[in-house]
């Protein structure tokens, strides 16, 4: 019995290790060492009173992580205004450029976008101010709960800080909070109310 | 269990009722360590052992039987007697320096006499025996071996799983399923792994690159901890690992072995099979199948799970020999592939989500699911190919030429969590090919050694992201390694000296035009050793060396993100080579076979010996804001002991106890050296119940390892008082329980080996400092695991 068994056990570990194959050197050319990597993140803020009344605002990093430092413009808004802003997040190392808000879209229900407001630089985000503007979502995912791409922002009084975008990825966990998940994108814009 | 495939159902329950009554009896008599009265164990073996070349006795040559681990010496006049042995088929062994290990299966039926001629085979290069817990009079520097029933012990584990009993060696892990061997505090690009006497060539450099290696292709894993090991590579600073596999076999018949391993924790099975012959008619032809297959789900840490640490492995090697007493030629080919899930804990999005996880203590509810077998991103896989070609020339009484030529591929692809907007993956390939010859001389004016010349050409290529860019790499280096016995056998003085020279060239070909500089070394190394045998029991060893390392790629060219640790890290292409001396005293001690006392106390002192300095500036990305850390050398000094004792204190009973201390200071800040294992103490108690008709080798052992926690750690405060090198203060000091109990059952003519054991027993929560994913969740908790081995023969001529 004990032979018949090795045989058995043999004959079904001789099988599966024939079938591993083994991967070959992929020989490309290094050129194409590109990877998708977000380089950029618009805001598009229009009054809601006037469409005309346009601010955007970029972060853009193309080098990526270290290297040059990236390039922010800031965010000013008007005081007690009503605007819709708009997220969009792209690649511009590629050509033509790729627009990976289209992938958070198809991927809603893992994703939550939020628009936060804090004092300072790189703050916890336990410290987020909620008396500056109020944010409300207009978008939602497939099960219902906020994405966070689009939102009303109702300024308040006159104020400067920090005006930040993060993305947070929760995939099973999201609930319409912050804390499940980890980071996809943090970005910090400066930013004046006036 | 023959029964369970009759057709007769009453029959069958019949006669398994029999078995297991017959089970259950022998459980019963192994529980009232009631002794039988069934064993003879009053014969003996005696003979001379010989040189074959030069039919001198060999004096000091260990001869022991390897199913009961008896062993004994030869004397002055090369003759020895094995004692208490008992009627039955075992294998014996015969080392000693030099030598190839003989291996041979022997009937007791009775008193008997043999003479064994050894062959001066194994190259110096190529592997060391070694008997006892320790150093014996083969090197002068510290050699450890895990093979036998020790090894049996460490079956179905990963290789740096294997080797962490060994007094010395710790273990680098990045979560439960990767893991690599620090040795004294050593590790990666600092420890060499020869695989089958081929130096492994894979992407080393990472902490959370574990080796590719399959240890069932080995009978012995050797650990080389002293000084000595320079022979294996000018860079060897931490020590070698010798993977090796046992010589191909030379006595005709088709055999095997089968080894299956069941552990709980992660609901893991491993299967491997050997199968290997040699045929009647044509004696010079040997050949080895083996394959390998893990597979594990999802860790359990004590009271939660750990989301996608599941992996898988299979791995298989062919070898064949055609060996003539003159020339012989050996071919092997190995292949390693496994898939590993990251925690998806672990992966955090940036330095703010690691605050936040610190702070949480466990890891949030989302990442504890369940048990599961799949694996999903986060997760790596990697592939290790091996091709070796080795030939060898006897000479007479010149020596033996050895030629050998490997080529090595190394795939790796490393997948981010899923998302959108993940930065992907990393995919490496590293292509290595070596070629080594070497002449090792038996008696040369007195002088044994070998002396040879090894070149290697390297080529890194990667896809996707980079994080160590493109480049090609040419190594080539001499030595010679001499060794001298005094003629009254009391002596042994041995020295080595080595030239080695290395380039880094074509650093480009990066995105965004990064291009890095060539980089050219070359270094002299040299070692020297005595060893003193006052008496027959003690044996004093001392060794100095002076190392020479060439800073790897990782080292030198490194850009970009450290997903694993969530650290961006930049080489320096500046970095000068490493230097330094090396020293070990060893001291061995040994009344009869009964007492055993092992010291190792060693002294390493570093000039450049670079390292990975952590700070708390920030690199910006869209990601949000990442640490910074940056490769640089400082002046460092390492000491240390490692010391054990083995006490048969009662005839059944057997205590151990290992101790292994290191301090390692960098004189540059005159601070502590970071990520350095911290003190740990073994004690271990062993009951041998003594053998029955069926059940022999049997053992009950209990086993309490405890770690202190490492509090000698560098500290540079952040504004806020906290140490700004390290987000977390190393975790408390633990202590684990493991219990094992094991028994070879004589079932038919070849011993069935069967261990059952539980590591962790008492599920203590706890987390290593040497661990990275301490940051993200405690280490899994008890595992209860049960080895069956089975040896087969197909046929017999």
């Amino acid at each position: 019995m004990l032979k018949r068994f090795s045989t058995l056990a043999m004959i079904v570990l001789g099988t599966s290790l024939f079938f591993t194959a083994c991967k070959k050197e992929d020989d490309n050319d290094p050129t194409e060492n590109a990877n998708e990597e977000i380089t950029t993140l618009k805001l598009t803020f229009v009054n809601n009173a006037n469409a005309a009344d346009k601010v955007v605002a970029n972060w853009r990093d193309i080098d990526g992580i270290g290297g040059n430092a990236p390039t922010i413009d800031s965010v000013i808004l008007k005081a007690n205004t009503t605007y819709t802003v708009y997220t969009d997040v792209y690649d511009e190392r590629v050509s033509p450029v790729d627009t990976v808000t289209a992938e958070i879209i198809k991927e809603g229900i893992e994703h939550r976008v939020f628009h936060l407001f804090f004092a300072t630089a790189n703050s916890s985000v336990a410290d987020a101010l909620t008396n500056v503007a109020t944010v409300t979502p207009l978008d939602k995912d497939e099960k219902g709960l906020p994405l966070g791409l689009e939102n009303t922002i109702a300024t308040k009084g006159a104020f400067k800080g920090v005006y930040r975008v993060i993305i947070r990825h929760q995939p099973g966990a999201k609930d319409g909070t912050f804390a499940p998940g980890s980071t996809d994108v943090d970005t910090e814009f400066p930013f004046a109310i006036k | 269990m023959e029964v369970l495939y009759h057709d007769d159902g009453y029959t069958s329950r019949i006669l398994f009722m029999n078995m297991i009554q017959r089970v259950v009896s022998l459980l019963a008599l192994c529980l009232l360590f009631v002794r039988t009265g069934y064993a003879q164990c009053t014969y003996t073996l005696s003979g001379k052992i010989t040189d074959s070349q030069t039919n001198e006795a060999l004096i000091g040559a260990t001869i022991g039987v390897v199913e009961t681990q008896q062993a004994t010496a030869t004397d002055e006049r090369g003759f020895y007697k094995l004692n208490g042995l008992c009627a039955g088929t075992y294998t014996i062994r015969v080392m000693h320096i030099g030598c190839k290990t003989y291996q041979f299966s022997y009937t007791v039926a009775g008193d008997g006499k043999r003479n064994i001629q050894l062959e001066h085979a194994i190259s110096e290069l190529q592997g060391i025996t070694v008997a006892g817990v320790s150093s014996q009079k083969s090197m002068s520097g510290p050699v450890s071996e895990v093979s036998g029933k020790t090894l049996e012990k460490v079956r179905g584990l990963s290789l740096a799983e294997s080797l962490k009993d060994v007094n010395g060696v710790t273990m680098l892990s990045t979560g439960a399923t990767v893991s690599k061997p620090i040795i004294n505090g050593l590790h990666s690009n600092r420890v060499l792994i020869y695989n089958n006497g081929v130096r492994q060539e894979g992407q080393q450099w990472g902490t959370d690159h574990a080796p590719e290696v399959d240890p069932f292709i080995a009978n012995k894993l050797v650990v080389i901890k002293g000084a000595n090991a320079i022979r294996y590579g000018g860079d060897a600073v931490g020590g070698v690992i010798l993977v090796e596999p046992k010589p191909l076999p030379t006595t005709p018949g088709i055999s095997g072995e089968l080894n299956l391993g069941a552990f709980s924790n992660n609901r893991m099975g491993v299967t491997s099979a050997t199968v290997e012959g040699n045929f009647a008619k044509i004696p010079a032809l040997s050949w080895r199948v083996q394959g390998t297959l893990r597979k594990g789900g999802t860790y359990r840490a004590p009271g939660y799970w750990l989301d996608n640490t599941g992996m898988e492995e299979k791995n298989f090697s062919l070898a064949t020999g055609w060996r003539k007493e003159k020339y012989g030629l050996e071919l092997f080919y190995s292949q390693f592939n496994t898939n590993i899930g990251v925690f998806t804990g672990s992966h955090i999005g940036n330095r703010k989500d690691l605050e936040e996880t610190i702070k949480r203590d466990r890891p949030l509810p989302e990442f504890t699911h369940g048990f599961s077998y799949d694996i999903n991103r986060p997760m790596q896989t990697a592939e290790h190919e091996l091709f070796k070609a080795k030939a060898y020339l006897n000479t007479g009484k010149i020596g033996k030429i050895n030629l050998d030529f490997s080529r090595q591929f190394n795939y790796r692809d490393e997948l981010d969590r899923n998302s959108a907007l993940s930065v992907n993956n990393l995919k490496l390939n590293l292509t290595t090919y070596t070629a080594n010859l070497a002449w090792d001389h038996y008696n040369w004016h007195g002088l044994r050694g070998t002396i040879g010349a090894t070149g290697t050409y390297q080529r890194n290529h990667y896809q996707s992201r980079m994080f160590i860019p493109n480049y090609e790499s040419i190594a080539w280096g001499v030595f010679a390694a001499e060794k001298w016995e005094s003629k009254n056998n009391q002596w042994m003085l041995e020295g080595a000296i080595r030239y080695d020279n290395k380039s880094y060239t074509d650093v480009h070909d990066n995105l965004h035009e990064k291009n890095f500089r060539d980089r050219d070394f070359a270094g002299l190394t040299g070692t020297l050793g005595a060893t003193w045998y006052p008496n027959q029991r003690t044996t004093i060893a001392f060794n100095a060396t002076n190392v020479y390392r060439v800073p790897g790629p990782n080292e030198l060219y490194a850009y970009g993100i450290h997903h694993g640790t969530a650290m961006f890290e930049e080489g320096d292409r500046n970095l000068k080579a490493e230097q330094g001396i090396k020293m070990n005293l060893s001291g061995n001690y040994k009344i009869s076979d009964n007492f055993e006392a092992d010291v190792v106390v060693y002294y390493n002192r570093f000039q450049n010996f670079i390292f990975l300095q952590l700070t708390d500036s920030l690199q910006g990305s869209v990601r949000g804001f990442f640490p910074y850390a940056y490769y640089t050398q400082a002046n460092v000094n390492m000491k240390g002991v490692d010391a054990q004792i083995r006490w048969h204190f009662l005839p059944k009973w057997q205590f151990s106890s290992k101790a292994s201390i290191l301090r390692a200071r960098n004189e540059d800040i005159n601070d502590w050296l970071i990520s350095m294992p911290s003190d740990r103490f073994t004690q271990d108690l062993t009951f041998y119940p003594g053998d029955t008709k069926r059940l022999k080798d049997s053992y009950f052992s209990l086993t309490v390892s405890s770690v202190t926690k490492q509090t000698r750690v560098p500290f540079e405060a952040n504004d806020k008082g906290e140490n700004k090198l390290d987000l977390m203060a190393p975790p408390n000091a633990y202590t684990l329980v493991n219990l094992e109990a094991g028994t070879d059952w004589h079932l038919g003519k070849r011993p069935i080996g069967f261990i059952l054991g539980a590591s962790n027993l008492l599920n203590q929560k706890y987390r290593e400092y040497l661990n990275t994913f301490r940051y993200f969740a405690d280490d899994p908790g008890i595992n209860v695991y049960l080895k069956v081995k089975v040896p087969f023969t197909i046929t017999k001529k």
